[in-house]
């Protein structure tokens, strides 16, 4: 008998088993092997977009003090220091700096770092020299500063880098305490676990991990929280696997860019590069040695060891960190005492403001997202430049947090029941600076800038009288208006009977004071005489589309728009009939820094500019003498400032929109239920957006004449020509449009001047 | 009319120069111009410049009193002439940040719309410029014959004569290049 391959007994099922078990694992090793690199290989950074601030440009004759430069600098993370030679640094002597700018891809190129000399006098720029060379630099400009991700409530940010990029410090520090073997091990390495074990032992608490930092990339890369030994057992094939197959320096890439190392609010912070902003406000490769080692300490236990929150155990562990580079022979006894005494260095609030900028950011998204599709702004890595003005951004949103108190406390009204809403964009090209969406900056919730439709009330009226002024042959701006009582019926409405806010009529008004004061009774009359059409039209030019009934109440500002609507329209104003769109995106660049997309500027001439011209000067007389006084508490009379205040039915939403020569704001005060508040245009928005645009750097508003408009003496109250009269007024006309009829004290037409003889024309000089 | 329309950047004529106070030129305000010729007269004898050194390009006065700008425009102008206009678009737009009621930064800009061909932005830059070049004459002429060529391009013919009569009537003098 042939004698049988299997014994006949139970080992021969134990063999099998054996068999299968082995055939089992190595199919499951298999599929795993597959996991491993699908993802490893595929995984491209899910990166969102990033998003920066506008950049500074230093240049001879820029209005900047000394202590805004230096704010600007600390805003990027520039370090006080010494020779102020390394990028990112700068030395403050007085209005004398002396900084090394960091080299930065803009969207039209590379420009590299530099070191400057800025001097300040008399609150301007009179010197920007490059160091090197002494050459005179007509510009520079410092980069910019990174406020954000388009989507700041995705859960993973992080800015990856290359290793290349990785300091090597951190490299040293990092395989010093978390994975001394790192370099010679095969993804396991048993003498470590058993070291740990003891330690842990020993100590009778975890003071050691044994994982690899390929174990732990596993951990982090493709395994959840779970604690368990099958978990373990997956883990240790996995890193075996992933060492088999990728060096050590793609797997130390990967880890570099992987690994959590905070929380940012719903964002969690992965990275060295991400988690050096968020720390220390600074690229990772500026960072010292104790910085470095911080980050390393904090692998342990982001939270634990929050330099933030608990400073004293983020240093405990920093300086183990150096102890152990120390130690192993990886510092010199010198570098090691420096770092230990240096301090954490941690800026106070990240950078990043995952708080503040919310509003802005929804704006950027908006403009972003006419563009590009969500999942590119999620993942691609791109980059978005805007028009962000920190400094403004900053001043609104203090205005608006100490303006709503200190009304809520004078009015004894319910602390925290008023809202507010603020955009702020340059004149010149309609950039958007800073938008604030409600009292909580922070708070990516209802965006009342963007959103809040609300009754715009006398905000309204200088449409009406921009459609009355563009017809130069009936009107200009002494023409009498009737102020005296109306009554309107349409068919199937009732009557309509608009009153003015103090309850009385003035009868005759000229135009000009009519809108200073603004009268509704006379403003109505003249929108009926105009046409509801021809007033909506008007609407429709400066910039605000929609679908708007034509009612004649329409001209009262019984029209509910967003603060960014009423931005647009008077952005129109402002630029003397020039629409230009609001926008908050300059450029976007892609993942290798190529250009995108580039936002320029863009200009639509929707009106002559002459009338545009007289509404201008008609707004600037609403602050010198109308409803807007006030404002002279914030903004001195030189800068002849233009605005309008609006105020709703029973006080429910305070207005005010103005400009100055450079910044145009638009401020809604009210609340979210709609109901009264008590405050008028001028006692409540007006207040915040005196305070707002008085914190800023204002030029005047020179507006610059048309050729067919010409400036006369007039009597206001006559309506008639008074060159010469007591009280009498200069104001502009479009030429052969001015009032025919002259007051009295002017006299008759003077007869055409004599000509004087030759020989004393030859000597008067003008 | 014009049967072919140069581009703006291509469109060089030598500009001439004039010394006041010669009275080759000039046209002088009939008051002052009685006593002038006397002093006219003396400053001709005392060494006016001889008519050949007038035929001489002038140096291109500054587009701006600020560097910065000067600066921007003049790369904007290189951009220009290697026909990279998205870069010179930029730059004319930095430079309007910093200068943003300078007609001739509006006027460039206009001129790169036209490279580019976006004919209704240069209508709208054009008279931008034109509403803050007050007194300058011969940039609001450049900028009506801008708007000319843009029409010319859009097919609107009589508005393009229009236009180019109107930059005639302000320059007779015809196109020239002031920087």
């Amino acid at each position: 008998m042939a004698p049988r391959l299997w014994p006949r007994s139970p080992w021969r099922w134990l063999l099998w088993g054996l068999a299968l078990a082995l055939a089992a694992g190595l199919y499951g090793v298999w599929r795993l092997d597959a996991t491993v690199r699908a993802k490893f290989e595929g995984h491209r950074w899910a990166v969102p977009a990033h998003v920066y601030a506008r950049p500074l440009t230093l240049y001879r004759g820029l209005a900047l003090s000394p202590a805004g430069l230096e704010a600007e600098l600390m805003g990027l993370g520039y370090r006080a220091d010494g020779e102020a030679r390394s990028p990112g640094s700068y030395r403050r002597h007085g209005g004398v700096f002396l900084l090394t700018t960091r080299r930065f891809r803009f969207w039209d190129g590379l420009q590299p770092s530099r070191a400057v000399r800025v001097v300040i006098e008399g609150g301007r720029v009179v010197e920007v020299t490059a160091l090197r060379r002494g050459r005179d630099l007509p510009l520079l400009r410092l980069e910019p500063v990174l406020v954000g991700s388009v989507y700041p409530g995705l859960h993973e940010d992080r800015i990856p880098l290359r290793l290349s990029q990785v300091p090597a410090q951190l490299v040293a520090a990092l395989v010093a305490v978390e994975d001394r073997a790192f370099f010679r091990h095969h993804g396991l390495a048993p003498r470590s676990l058993v070291r740990a074990l003891w330690a842990n032992l020993r100590a009778g608490r975890t003071v050691q991990g044994g994982s690899t930092l390929t174990q732990q990339l596993v951990k982090n890369f493709y395994l959840t929280a779970e604690r368990s030994l099958r978990r373990k057992l997956l883990e240790a094939v996995m890193a075996l696997l992933l060492e088999w197959h990728y060096d050590k320096e793609d797997i130390l890439e990967t880890y570099i860019n992987e690994v959590y190392l905070g929380q940012h609010g719903t964002r969690a912070i992965h990275g060295f590069g991400l988690a050096s902003h968020f720390y220390f406000g600074r690229p990772l490769q500026e960072l010292r040695l104790s910085e470095l080692a911080l980050l390393v300490g904090m692998i342990k236990g982001p939270s634990y060891y929050n330099p933030r929150r608990h400073p004293e155990r983020a240093r405990a562990r920093r300086d183990l960190v150096l102890d152990a580079l120390r130690d192993q022979g990886l510092i010199d006894e010198a570098a090691w005492r420096a770092a230990r005494a240096a301090p954490l260095g941690v800026s106070p609030r990240p950078l990043l403001r995952g708080g503040g900028n919310q509003a802005y950011l929804e704006l950027v998204r908006r403009q972003l997202r006419r563009d590009y599709l969500d999942e590119d702004l999620r993942a691609e890595g791109l980059r978005v430049f805007t028009g962000l003005d920190l400094k403004v951004q900053e001043a609104a949103e203090q205005a608006v947090a100490r303006v709503l108190a200190r009304l809520e406390r004078a009015r004894g009204l319910d602390p925290g029941s008023l809202e507010a809403a603020v955009v702020v964009s340059r004149v010149a090209d309609g950039e958007v600076l800073a938008v604030v969406g409600g009292r909580r900056a922070a708070f990516a919730g209802f965006n009342r800038a963007l959103d809040a439709r609300r009754p715009v009330g006398s905000l309204l009226k200088p449409v009406v009288y921009l459609t009355a002024l563009a017809r130069p042959r009936r009107y200009h701006l002494v023409s009498p208006l009737d102020d005296s009582p109306l009554e309107y019926e349409a068919p199937g409405a009732p009557p309509w009977r608009p009153r003015n806010y103090d309850g009385e009529f003035h009868g005759r008004v000229p135009l000009f004071l009519a809108l200073a004061h603004s009268y509704n009774v006379a403003t109505a009359r003249l929108a009926l005489e105009l046409g509801i059409p021809a007033v909506l039209e008007t609407l429709r030019r400066l910039g605000v589309a929609g679908d708007f009934p034509p009612y004649p109440s329409l001209a009262l500002g019984a029209v509910a728009l967003t603060p960014l609507q009423v931005a647009r329209m008077y952005q129109t104003l402002a630029g003397l009939g020039f629409r230009v769109p609001l926008q908050a995106v300059r450029a976007v660049t892609g993942p290798g820094g190529q250009a995108l997309a580039r936002y320029g500027l863009t200009l639509q001439q929707a009106f002559e500019p002459a009338p545009v011209y007289l509404l201008d000067v008609a707004l600037q007389e609403v602050v010198r003498r109308g409803t807007a006084r006030g404002l002279g508490r914030w903004l001195p009379a030189r800068l002849q400032v233009a605005g309008k205040t609006g105020t709703t039915d029973e006080y429910r939403d305070s207005w005010f929109a103005g400009f100055t020569g450079n910044h145009l704001a638009v401020v809604w005060v009210g609340r979210d239920d709609n109901r009264p508040t008590g405050l008028t245009g001028a006692a409540g928005a007006m207040v915040l957006w005196g305070e707002l645009m008085g914190a800023l750097d204002q030029a005047p508003l020179e507006l610059d004449a048309p050729p067919e408009v010409e400036w006369l003496e007039v009597d206001p109250a006559r309506g008639a020509l008074a060159p010469g009269c007591a009280g009498a007024l200069r104001l502009p006309f479009i030429r052969g449009s001015a009032p025919a009829d002259r007051a009295p004290c002017a006299g008759a037409r003077p007869a055409a001047p004599r000509r004087l003889p030759w020989w004393r024309r030859l000597f008067r000089f003008r | 009319m014009k049967e072919n329309i140069p581009g703006p950047f291509r469109r060089v004529a030598p500009v001439l120069g004039g010394a006041p106070g010669c009275g080759h030129n000039a046209a002088m305000h009939r008051r002052r111009f009685l006593l002038f010729v006397l002093l006219g007269a003396l400053a001709g004898l005392a060494g006016c410049p001889r008519p050949g050194a007038l035929v001489r390009p002038v140096a291109p006065p500054p587009l701006s009193r600020l560097p910065a700008v000067q600066a921007l425009a003049e790369s904007a102008l290189a951009a220009g002439r290697r026909g990279d206009w998205a870069t010179a678009a930029a730059l004319y737009e930095r430079a309007l940040r910093l200068e943003p009621r300078n007609p001739r930064l509006w006027h460039g800009l206009a001129r790169v719309r036209y490279a580019q061909e976006e004919y209704r932005q240069v209508l709208s830059l054009a008279a931008k410029s034109n509403l803050l070049a007050g007194g300058d004459r011969r940039l609001r002429a450049a900028n009506w014959r801008l708007m000319g060529d843009a029409r010319h391009a859009l097919g609107e013919e009589a508005l393009a004569q229009a236009a180019y009569d109107r930059a005639g009537r302000l320059d007779p003098s015809g196109p020239g290049r002031w920087w």
